[in-house]
Parts: C-alpha cells; structure tokens; sequence
C-alpha cells in the first residue's frame, strides 16, 4: 500500500473533506455535488461555493516513491493557479488557488489530478485520477433600493419617476451604467434615517440549505444591520432595512460620477455565511450613488432631479438648522451667476428664443428655455424642495399702469419721433403678418422703426434675451424682490422700473403717412399718401416715473 | 326634517362666519383704475376702466387676447365677484384680484377669491370677447392649461 500513489486532500479549516474512494486502478471519480445537498456551502462574496471547494485546495500525495510522476488538468487555467508546496522523493504537495474575482462567468470549474506509474520504474502503484468539481455559482448585486420615511423619490428633468430599484446591474459586472441599466439619484431630509435593501442574483438560491445575512455600511456612517437575506427562485433579499445611524445633519450633494472634487454617496455590502463576512460582487462589494440631502421635507410635488441638483450644491455643508434665509440665499447665488446648469450640464436660458411659451419650472427644465415666470418658479421650486415655503404671497407680476407693455433694457430712441401721439412719440411698424413675422428667433422685426433693441441685458444663458414684453414676473421674499430671469434682485418697485427702456402701446391699427415711414403702405406704388391705417406700436422713454404695478401677487 | 333644518343653519352660520371674519371694503367704483385677476395656472385678466379687457398667458406679447371696443366694465365684474372676495387667502390655488385705484397715494388692492362660478363668468366672457394674436398660439394654451383648473372648481370661497 505504501507505493501506491493515492491523492488525498487535506482537510483544514479553508479546506473540506475530499472523499476518495480508496486505492483508484484506472479512470476516474468525479464528486460532482448536487445542489441542496448541502455537502459544503462557502461563499467567497463573489460566489457561492458548493460541495469540496473554498478558495485553495492542497493536494498531497503522501504514498509517492520518488519516480513517480504527479500531473493535474486544470478547465480554466487562466484562474485557478498552482502552487507547490512540496515536492520531495516521498511527498508531492500542490496548491490549487482558485481566482473567483476573475471567473465571474464560469459556473465550473474542474480540477483533473492524474497520477500514474511512470513507465520503466518499478511497478509500485497503479495509476489514478481524480476529478473534482467545483461549482461556483456567481453572487451578484442587481438591484439596490431605497425607501424610508423621509425618502424623496426623484424624478428626471422631462419627468420620469426614479422608481425602486434605484441601481441595477444586469450584467453583473459590478457597475449600473450598462445598457438597460440605471443608477438613480437618491434624496432624503437631512439628519433622516434610510431605509435600503438589496438584491443579490444567486442561482437557485431556494434550493441551498444555508442562511445568508447581509450588511452594509454608507458614506456618513450609515449603517444597515446584519439582516437575514430571503432567498428566491433565483435571487438572494434583503429587504429594505433601518439603518442603525442616521444620515448627517447637514444639506450634502452625493454624486456617483466624482466629479469636481465631489465624492459619491458609496455603499459597502458584505455577505455572511456562518458568520465569515465577505464583500460581494464584482466590484469588491462598492456601489456608488448619487444622494441629496435636503434641509427638510419638500414642500412642492415637483421632484425633478436637477431641484435638488441646484439646492444641495448650493448649500453643500450647510448645517440642517440654518436658516431659511441663509439657504434661499446660497440658493441664489446660483441665479445671480446667471449660469443656471441642469443636473445633465445643460445651461437654461431665459427667453433665449422670443417665441418661447414655457411658463413653468418642468418646462424650463425639459425644454432648457423660458420665460420669466418659468424663471421665477424655478428658483422658489429649488428653495421648496429643501421645504423652505414662504408663507407669504412670493410670487409678484408687474404690469404698466398705462400702456400694453414695456421694453427692457437696452433700446435707443431715434431723435424725437415722429408718431404724433404726445404720449408715446416714437413709431414703430411690425413686419406682417403680425405677430409672426414680427417677432423673430432673436430678433424683432420691423417694417419702420424709431426705436432699436440694442444689446441687452445680461441674462440667464443668453446675453442679449427677448425684450419686448407685456408684463414680468419675479419673486418675492422677506421685502426683496428676486428677478430670477436676469439674476438680479431690486429693493423696490421703482427699482425694478429702472431695469425699462420704455413703454408701448399696441399693437394697433392707427393711420401713417407714407413719407414718414417711407414705404408704401396702401400698395399703390406711391410713398406719398397720408392717413394710411396700418398696425403699429407706439413708444414712450421710460421718464422715471412709476409706471409699473404688481397686477397679482400670490403665494407660490 | 329636523336634521335638514339642523344642517341648514350649520351651513348658514359657516358661511355668516367667514363673511364677519373676510369683511372686506372696496374701492369706489369711479377710483377704480384696472382690475386685474391672476389665475393659479398663469393666466392674467386686465379690465381697464374704459372697459377693454385683455387676456394674458405668459410675458410674451404674442400671447395676448384684447378686446377691440368696451365689453366689461369695471363696476359689472366687481358687482359679479363682490360677494365672493377674500381679504386673505383661504386656498393656495385662490385667484388673486388686484384692484388698481387711480388715487396714486393709494397702494393697489389684492383680494382672493375661489368661487367657480364667479371665475368662470369673467373668464368666460373674456376668452369669448378677446381677440387673440396669434390665434393658434392662443387656442393650444387655453388647451393645455384651461383658464379654469378642475381643482379650482372644487373649493368655494364660503364653503370650506
């Protein structure tokens, strides 16, 4: 018995009982575990290995009489890797390391160890061989959710509800950024606690006779207990579970992609078999989520991604009991750089187009471009979704007290005009069809003109915005009227009037002589007639005089 | 019989109760300058005291509806929503009623008011006598954010 050459693996605590079947004449023996036979369940975090694996196993051939030679096959040799331990005239001992962490698509592994009398030397023992199976059954992180009580379900600019799953990786490699798949933003109250659970894919996990827990530990020393994972048909759960701690007390904006020095809101899971915590998957168990943290609950419906996006990276680091006004005005800041950004880069502008008919915070975001009023929820949007709600009419349209409308800085008024009304001297003919034709992309159009849009205004995304409106609409807070269109704010009403050119009238229908404007306006190819009606705008400067009123104010 | 009567008097007193506790005064007719009505979902109503009205959608220009000749006047709408104004707000989506006096020392007035029928007869009258700009421009708003919202016409201004 002493020359036969039979392998044996040791058994240690990394190492499992190999059953062989004594002295092996020829061919082979395969222990090929059956799954829920429980022979052995270990989990590395990237797998789950059933039956006579962990992570290395020894061979040693303690019966070698020198000659004899020792050879192994390996399925994948590119991951498993051999080791000699010993290798003398009486005892060969090899170490077969298995690399899960690159096999994330091998569901098996076979390690063959032939043994066999070398021909010519003395007949000591008869050849064997040995298979031994391996089945690594790939442990993954699919999906990821969030819930809890002051969780915000975030949307996208053009409104699509983040729905749970948040995350999920469908591919398995670690990550939620391939095709089909998503990593999305996250929000919760500052100082709240999150709810988070966990999806992992294991293959016929139901059929396992073993208990699995899970945990995870989060940027800000967020912590999700060890919790009994449920296993599915193919899945491994964790319910959705309260963490131990709770969030910081602070308005923080997480971001998964790192950009600009920021850091992202980084979950670190672990698995447990018996007790021996891994990490899971193939990203050593890191997920990486975009977060926000707002000061309170929102106080508006919208839940747009990039109202959280301006809020907390505005007010990144300010502490959750700061005041309204110390937030609404970091907020502002923001506006008043005129570089207002979505989440995605993308640079909203204010009336960028003349014909633009977007009034509303989702359409500013989903289209990029807006009117004042777009302009003016927008920012009391951003300043409610960190739940600051003024409790006081906020939101304030002006109107002229005579006239149809105003321009808006810069326009020149050529010499006196030649209108004809005392009130509104200078005369202004609109290319026809009205009003189409008249009002441009980015230009107003004229037949004739005594008043001309000079460069404007600095504004929101654009330097040089519509200016010819009926009315404009800003903010009101704490006795400061914030113009979020151009990012500027005004003490008071007569303030906000020094921002206009003038005023108009029209347009109307009003009698023109032709020599005055130097067009034929009958069409009867002369330049001569007088009193020809056609439309026309009026025009006065702006005298200083108050001329505008707030025609409604209301709570926002 | 007796719990129809019980209920009625409730009623009664509720709505005796917020006229005594909203008891507001009103700007003499001949001071009255503009009134102005401001709908939640954006839409503005002027009724000049010359009794032209226009009806605005947004700051742009292109978004206007004006009546060619006087069609309201300032005394027939503030007779219509007299009995339905506020002195303070009693739901966010109030419509907020801006009176402009002519006396220059004299702030403009804001009232609210969320009555359906008293909105819907003002705006009603102004989309039917309001010529629009841009008439296709203007038929898509009034589509996409009917002057009226159905949530406005669930509360009233005495009924709580």
């Amino acid at each position: 018995m002493k020359n036969c050459l039979i392998p044996k693996i040791h058994a240690s605590a990394y190492f499992l009982y190999f059953l062989l079947a004594g002295t092996i004449l020829a061919g082979t023996t395969t222990i090929t575990p059956s799954v829920g036979t429980a022979l052995n369940v270990t989990t590395d975090g990237a797998y789950v290995i059933l039956a006579n694996s962990q992570m290395s196993l020894d061979l040693d051939t303690t019966c070698r009489n020198g000659s004899e030679n020792v050879s192994y096959v390996i399925s994948d040799q590119a991951n498993i890797s051999q080791t000699s331990l010993t290798s003398s005239s009486t005892e060969f001992k090899t170490r077969f390391t298995f690399q899960p962490n690159a096999m994330k698509n091998v569901n098996t592994i076979e390690v063959k160890i032939v043994h066999y009398q070398d021909a010519g030397k003395t007949k000591l023992c008869q050849g064997g061989a040995t298979d031994i199976t391996v089945t690594l059954l790939p442990l993954q992180i699919k999906e990821i959710h969030f819930g809890g009580d002051h969780y915000h379900q975030v949307s996208s600019d053009s409104g699509t509800a983040y729905a749970d799953p948040q995350w999920t990786d469908n591919n398995g490699d670690g990550n939620a950024s391939d095709s089909g798949e998503h990593n999305y933003a996250v929000a919760y109250t500052q100082g709240s606690t999150p709810k988070i659970g966990v999806t992992l894919g294991l293959s016929k996990a139901s059929e396992l006779d073993a208990s699995f827990q899970i945990k995870a530990t989060g940027t800000g020393g967020i912590s999700i207990p060890p919790t009994d994972a449920t296993p599915g048909s193919d899945t491994l759960d964790m319910t959705a579970t309260a963490s131990d701690t709770t969030f910081p007390t602070k308005i923080l904006y997480y971001n998964k992609d790192s950009k600009d020095s920021e850091q992202p809101f980084t979950l670190n899971w672990f698995i447990s078999l018996n007790g021996n915590w891994v990490r899971i998957g193939a990203a050593n168990g890191l997920t990486n989520h975009t977060l926000y943290l707002t000061k309170g609950d929102p106080a508006t419906s919208l839940r747009q991604e990039t109202l959280f996006y301006i809020g907390c990276k505005q007010a990144e680091g300010t502490a959750g009991n700061a005041s309204a006004d110390t937030v609404t005005g970091l907020i502002w800041n923001r506006f008043a750089s005129r570089n207002v950004t979505t989440v995605d880069g993308i640079q909203l502008a204010y009336y960028k187009s003349y014909n633009t008919q977007v009034t509303t915070t989702d359409g500013l975001l989903s289209t990029g471009d807006g009117q004042c009023g777009s302009w003016t929820r927008l920012f009391l949007d951003v300043c409610k979704e960190q739940g600051i709600a003024d409790a006081t009419d906020n939101f304030y349209i002006f109107t002229p007290i005579n006239g149809d409308g105003f321009i808006v800085n810069n326009w020149s008024f050529n010499g006196a005009g030649h209108s004809g009304n005392i009130n509104y001297p200078y005369l202004g003919l609109p290319q026809l069809p009205w009003p189409d034709a008249f009002f441009g992309v980015a230009t107003y159009n004229w037949r004739y003109t005594e008043v001309i849009d000079e460069p404007g205004i600095s504004a929101q995304g654009t330097s040089n915005p519509a200016s010819f409106f009926n009315n404009h609409q800003m903010a009101y807070i704490n006795g400061r009227f914030y113009d979020a269109s151009y990012g500027v704010t005004h003490t008071d009403v007569q303030n906000i009037q020094e921002t206009l050119a003038g005023f108009y009238v029209g347009a109307v229908t009003a009698s023109v002589n032709e020599e005055t404007v130097n067009l034929d306006l009958d069409g009867d190819g002369k330049i001569t007639n007088t009193n020809v009606d056609t439309l026309v705008y009026f025009f006065q400067k702006n005298s200083g005089a108050l001329n505008i009123y707030p025609a409604a104010h209301f709570k926002y | 019989m007796k719990k129809i009567l019980t209920i009625i008097l409730s009623i009664m007193l509720a709505i005796s109760h917020v006229y005594c506790a909203q008891k507001i005064t009103l700007p003499k007719y001949d001071k009255i300058r503009m009134i102005s009505l401001y709908t939640y979902n954006g839409w503005l109503v002027e009724i000049s005291k010359e009794g032209t009205v226009k009806l605005i959608y947004g700051s742009s220009p292109m978004d206007v509806a004006t009546s060619k000749a006087q069609v309201l006047s300032c005394q027939e709408v503030l007779g219509l929503l007299a009995p339905h104004l506020l002195s303070t707000k009693t739901d966010v989506r109030s419509i907020s009623v801006t009176i402009l006096v002519k006396d220059e020392e004299q702030s403009p007035q804001t009232f609210y008011l969320t009555d359906r029928n008293a909105i819907a007869g003002v705006m009603s009258q102004a989309i039917d006598k309001c010529v629009p700009a841009s008439p296709e421009r203007f038929k898509e708003l009034l589509k996409k954010y009917p002057p009226v919202q159905p949530d406005e016409s669930s509360t009233n201004s005495v009924k709580r």
